[in-house]
């Protein structure tokens, strides 16, 4: 009979060592009695993370986005740099001051901007306004004249 | 519950801290590009250059309406105040006195066209 106890006993104390034993993997029991907890991976907090950014973009770029007040003429739509370009033009056929031309092209940030004039005169050309491919033609040629006194010759 | 205020603590430290990151990408690391602008937005010195080209151009051609129609370049503002804006900025810049003569020169044909006490 007490044999048949002990037996009872052992397998008791066997089985609680069996339910507390840690298991190999996941679950980690940090005391015992306690129910067992899985670490699982944060992802509320990148959740947030992506959530606020998101946020944060759409206040940057549509809500608030940056106003840019002293912008330069190289920013300037294509048929404004027309205008400005014009208007150098017709500026420089009055004064003649070509240094001060260029420094007003320079500023349209144009490839070539002697092809960029030759161009547009022929634009105006064509739609008629005889004056103002003039004034464009005039400083293109200037601005010709000066590159081709700057290239070098091999005649002495 | 303790675990559960925690973790909405943390989910909300967490928006702000994206918010953060957010605007600061959105404002300074890439924000929003004008590669298209009009010239209203142009800088002062950009402004008055351009309306020294239209004295320039008005010293020869003497025609304000001209002059008028070519300042429309740099916005809705009105012709004269557009002048005085431009007009004070040289001056502030030291432009030579001859250029400011012709900005001047502009200013007065456009308040005599409007019937403005100069």
């Amino acid at each position: 009979m007490n044999n048949g106890w002990r037996k009872l006993e052992e397998m008791e104390e066997t089985h609680q060592i069996r339910v507390n034993e840690p298991r190999p993997s996941e679950v980690v029991i940090s005391k015992p009695g306690e129910a067992p907890e899985v670490k699982q991976f944060p992802w509320y907090l990148l959740t947030g993370l992506i959530l606020g950014f998101l946020l944060g973009l759409m206040y940057a770029w549509l809500i608030n986005p940056v106003v840019y007040s002293d912008t330069e003429p190289v920013s300037l739509r294509a048929d404004f740099k027309h205008n400005y370009r014009l208007t150098i033009a017709q500026a420089y056929a009055i004064t003649g001051d070509l240094e001060r031309a260029e420094s007003r092209l320079a500023l349209l940030n144009d490839e070539d901007p002697i092809f960029t004039l030759g161009s547009q005169a022929q634009q105006a050309l064509a739609a008629g306004y005889a004056e103002d491919a003039r004034a464009l033609a005039v400083l293109a040629a200037a601005l010709q004249g000066e590159t081709d006194n700057l290239t070098p010759t091999n005649s002495p | 519950m303790e675990g559960r205020k925690r973790r909405l603590v943390f989910f909300i430290l967490m928006i702000g801290v994206g918010i953060a990151a957010g605007v600061a990408y959105g404002w300074l690391m890439n924000p929003v590009q004008y590669d298209d602008t009009g010239p209203s937005t142009l800088g002062m010195d950009y402004k008055t250059d351009y309306a020294l080209m239209a004295a320039e151009i008005y010293a020869d051609e003497g025609d304000p309406v001209m002059a008028m129609a070519r300042l429309t370049f740099l916005g809705d503002d009105p012709f004269l105040e557009i002048m005085d804006e431009t007009l004070t900025f040289a001056q502030e810049q030291h432009y030579d006195p001859s250029d400011l003569q012709l900005m001047i020169d502009l200013r007065q044909a456009i308040a005599a066209i409007q019937g403005v006490d100069q």
